[in-house]
């Protein structure tokens, strides 16, 4: 089905789709049919799409948000269930102790006898490990931000070598309140008081803007001294954090946490706050004091639970026990504060647990309880309305007396969270980021530039103001709009300043980021030790968090390819995987990035015939996350047919290259292919010898090169038009070609792959005009260069060959066959296990030449029958070297 | 990371092909702008419904109404 072509088509498919959608399936069809003759165009479109409608099974296309370092893939490592006497970590598995939706506490104890204690060991589901990983990291922070008796606190945590993450904490010897309630046959005063240290607990988290939202008797144990702990903050939530999993998290939660204790915006998922927890303590306290849930739910569906739980009726504590003597002492007070905490709309309960608390310490102590029945609270808003200004001074001395609780800091965080909220997304989500980085970068076209940059100037100055109160959000900002701008020298001092004003901030992630962001920046700007100094320091501290570790050894990798230190570019990605792999966050795209990073990397290294199972095993990995349409999948397929073109593999790279084209087609119709499929396609075809093919390829992708605005593109298609020029004779066009190709700017960078094929076809050029002496100098000056930057062989061996050719020019058959011998040692290298390659016939072809000028004709028949098989098998039979060689070894046959 | 350093040979990708969905959606916007809306936050933002609604001043409904006509045409496009 072709893909709507215009805007105008678009708005009325739009259009007829809205229309289609709001009703019943059943009627969609009836519609259809009545549909005006000239919308008739669009209905099997129409029809295709709204049977995609409504369907979950299979199609997840843009389900799931944009998570950018959130591997979501199996471990298969750990796909076996966990046994007693397993070893995890340092530590060795006793017993279950329980288990929850996605993980399981075992009780442990560390194998290396440095602590003689049991700890509770909390590991994920085996085969959930990979995407855990993150969550069990914010368990883990959140943890180590809590210290309180009442809070079982963090030992130690970890990730095994197969990259499963573990947490080991105290291990609390108690039974759940509602059971320790019930076997005690606790007296309603000491289960207030119980209660009472619940609330303790869960104050000091709120108190640390972290919510519990799981909280129900089997989370809260009471150990044999009597003493609460609060258990399992794996759902916890930090106040005001909306980092880019938040969301992810939450959506998660919907299904996790225990329902019957969930408030109702829980499980409605709204945004939930320290409310969520005063109602599942209200639900909780409930229970322990009338001896029954509240409610009962439904199983069903999340729309039923919803629905449930805010449709649930919850009668009053006290009618539900049958011992008229706690009825009557539940009666009053104690019912009209659970109703008050157990409100559907969350600012109608207690505005804190604190406050909650207090009403239950004031029954206690026989006072006054604060909650009312809710129509005298309505009643009273009433009186206020009425009486504004004396009770509003009422209301300034409340506010007074709550200052400096849990409350008022949530209150003065949410404040702020509010006002910031759309720019404290766009500074932490990274995925923002990368779409506005786009729409900033390379989405302008060249006539807006200059207003973009504008722009870009004035958000750099608003930054400060407008966020400096928060030095990592500022940091952040500065961080994205710095990847904004076309300008390495203004980018890098927005760099410096983010990494000045979190110089003493504990976001180690994010200042590592900005450094190694930088370094990559002073790399192109010639401060080269600067960067790798940068990079390293962070790469080597031992406290830098893996991700941010993973990110600066790919810039690490980065900064050595483009210097062309192979062997650093290559450690580098080994490295990245590595640590990505010990961190727990394997099997996502980074991995198959990384994969096929160090493929390329291999490659650069002059191992180009390993390179190719890592190329597989990149796009095994995007395959199984459905992601081998991506932009990085394609750049390392085109990548490998790199490889193959290297390694000689030329009708391989022509055919994966014309699957490019065809994929790019096929799914951007409207946009032309990137130059870079195009270029290498082109040099696929010159090298097959079809001419014209290529020719017009060539032009294709200086036509998309010079609209991107992208000059190397540019030379290399006129580079590539002369090249063809020479091969055919026609040697004023080559000439022309290249003047055109001399005139674009970065002529400087030498060891860019135009500008060294540029070299190589000028010295082809003065070859056939008879300037063979020249050319032989040129050639010797070019391979000195291509050694001295330890360029791709292959690179090497092209030159190598022609400067044998030169030689036999001026005669000097002995000097040419060395050449040719070197050149064909580097294709045969090249050439791996392939059982052909264009180079190596090329090589041969050479030998083949200078025997046959030395007078060894048995020498030079063996090579050119050699040239002529592999140039046929590798660059299919029109290729006119092939031809050539045939040509000569008939010649010497009739000798 | 910049694609530059990842494509081969061809070094440079000015114009990267990320730009594929940055294109669709641009399309999109010349005929239904808070459908773009929609797919940035819930997308790209990973916002939820109640979120976004609140967020463009609409209910839950229309924001999944919204959205799923937008991942439609945006399918129907990028040829998924």
């Amino acid at each position: 089905m072709k893909p709507p072509q215009d805007p105008g088509e678009l708005r009325r498919l739009n259009g007829l789709l809205e229309a289609a959608l709001a009703l019943p399936p059943a009627q969609r069809e009836a519609w259809l049919r009545g549909l005006p003759e000239s919308d008739h165009d669009l209905l099997p479109l129409l029809r295709q799409l709204l049977e995609r409608a409504g369907t979950d099974a299979g199609d997840d296309f843009l389900r799931q948000p944009l998570v950018l370092d959130g591997p979501g893939g199996l471990d298969e490592a750990s796909l076996a269930p966990d046994a007693p006497g397993d070893r995890i970590g340092p530590y060795r598995l006793l017993r279950e102790l329980g288990h929850g939706g996605m993980a399981t506490v075992w009780l442990a104890e560390r194998t290396d006898g440095s602590l003689n204690r049991q700890e509770a060991l909390k590991l994920p589901h085996p085969g959930w490990a990979a995407s855990l990983a993150q969550r069990m990291a914010r368990e883990r922070d959140i943890l180590a931000s809590l210290e309180h008796p009442r809070i079982a606190r963090l030992y130690d945590a970890g990730v095994t070598a197969e990259g499963r993450p573990w947490l080991a904490m105290e291990f609390v010897d108690g039974t759940p309140i509602d059971v320790h309630c019930r076997d005690h046959g606790l007296s309603i005063e000491a289960r207030l008081r119980l209660f009472l240290q619940v609330a303790e607990a869960v104050s000091h988290a709120h108190g640390r803007l972290v919510v519990h939202r799981d909280l129900k008797p089997s989370n809260i144990l009471v150990t044999a001294a009597g003493e609460v702990r609060l258990l399992d903050f794996g759902v916890a939530k930090l106040l005001g954090d909306d980092g880019p999993t938040q969301a992810q998290i939450t959506r998660l939660m919907g299904r996790a946490v225990t329902p019957d204790y969930a408030s109702p915006e829980q499980v409605g998922a709204r945004p939930v706050g320290v409310a969520t927890d005063v109602y599942s303590l209200g639900v909780v306290l409930y229970e322990l004091l009338a001896g029954v849930r509240p409610y009962r739910l439904p199983r069903d569906t999340p729309a039923a639970l919803e629905e449930a739980v805010l449709a649930a009726d919850v009668p009053p504590a006290s009618s539900r026990v049958t011992d008229r003597r706690i009825a009557r002492a539940l009666r009053g007070d104690l019912d009209t504060l659970l109703a008050k905490a157990m409100r559907k709309e969350p600012g109608e309960r207690y505005r804190s647990v604190e406050a909650f608390a207090a009403d239950v310490e004031r029954h206690l102590a026989g006072e006054p309880v604060l909650a009312r029945p809710y129509s005298l609270a309505q009643r009273l808003r009433k009186a206020m309305a009425r009486h504004r200004l004396p009770l509003a001074a009422g209301a300034a001395v409340a506010v007074a007396l709550i200052a400096g609780t849990a409350l008022a800091t949530w209150q003065a965080r949410e404040a702020q969270r509010e006002r910031d909220q759309a720019r404290a997304l766009l500074a932490r989500n990274e995925a923002i980021n990368e779409f506005f980085t786009l729409l900033f970068g390379e989405a302008v076209a060249p006539q807006q530039a200059d207003a973009v940059k504008a722009l870009l100037d004035r958000g750099w100055h608003m930054v400060g103001p407008a966020f400096g109160a928060v030095p990592e959000n500022e940091a952040a900002i500065l961080r994205i709009l710095a990847e904004y701008y076309n300008d390495p020298e203004r980018s890098e001092a927005m760099l410096a300043r983010a990494a000045e004003i979190t110089r003493g901030s504990a976001d180690r992630a994010l200042r590592a980021q900005i450094d190694c962001d930088r370094g990559q920046l002073l790399e192109s700007l010639g401060r080269t030790e600067e960067a790798v100094q940068m990079l390293e320091r962070w790469i080597a501290d031992p406290r830098t968090p893996d991700l941010a570790v993973v990110h600066c050894l790919q810039m690490r990798g980065a900064i050595a390819a483009n210097r062309t230190e192979a062997a650093v570019a290559l450690r580098s990605s080994q490295a990245a995987l590595e640590r990505l792999r010990a961190a727990g966050q394997a099997g996502g795209d980074m991995e198959a990035d990384l994969l096929g990073d160090i493929a390329f990397a291999l490659h650069a290294s002059g191992r180009s015939g390993e390179a190719e199972a890592w190329f597989e095993r990149s796009q095994q990995r995007y395959r199984a996350l459905n992601r081998q349409d991506s932009l990085h999948a394609r750049v390392m397929l085109s990548n490998w047919g790199v490889v193959e073109l290297a390694t000689g593999d030329v009708q391989r790279a022509l055919a994966r290259y014309d699957e490019l084209l065809d994929s790019h087609r096929r799914l951007m119709a409207w946009r032309d292919p990137p130059s870079w499929v195009l270029g290498n396609r082109a040099l696929a075809l010159e090298r097959t010898s079809r001419w014209d093919d290529a020719l017009a390829a060539y032009a294709d992708t200086l036509r998309v090169s010079e609209t991107a605005r992208h000059p190397q593109g540019s030379r290399y298609a006129w580079v590539g038009e002369a090249s063809v020029r020479v091969s055919t004779g026609r040697l004023d066009e080559a000439e022309a070609a290249l003047r055109r190709a001399a005139a674009l700017p970065g002529a400087d960078e030498a060891g860019h792959p135009a500008v060294v094929r540029a070299e190589w076809v000028r010295a082809r050029l003065m070859l056939k005009r008879g300037h063979a002496a020249q050319a032989h100098e040129a050639l010797g000056r070019q391979l000195e260069f291509l050694r001295s930057i330890g360029a791709n062989p292959s690179y090497v061996g092209m030159a190598l060959r022609t400067r044998a050719e030169a030689a036999l020019a001026v005669g000097r058959p002995a000097a040419a066959a060395d050449d040719a011998r070197e050149a064909l040692a580097i294709a045969q290298r090249l050439q791996g296990g392939k059982p052909h390659s264009d180079n190596t016939g090329l090589a041969w072809l050479a030998l083949g030449e200078a025997e046959a000028a030395l007078g060894r004709a048995a020498g030079s028949r063996a090579a050119l029958q050699q040239a002529g098989e592999h140039l046929e098998a590798a660059a299919g039979p029109l290729n006119a070297d092939a031809r050539r060689a045939r040509v000569l070894l008939r010649g010497q046959a009739t000798n | 990371m910049t694609l530059d350093t990842r494509a081969g040979e061809m070094l440079g990708t000015r114009d990267d092909e990320i730009l594929e969905v940055h294109e669709a959606l641009q399309m999109l916007a010349q005929v239904d702008e808070r459908l773009v809306r929609v797919v940035e936050m819930r997308y790209f933002a990973g916002l939820t419904d109640a979120e976004i609604a609140s967020a463009l001043g609409v209910t839950d409904r229309t924001v999944r109404r919204d959205w799923e006509r937008a991942r439609l045409l945006l399918a129907q496009m990028l040829g998924r």
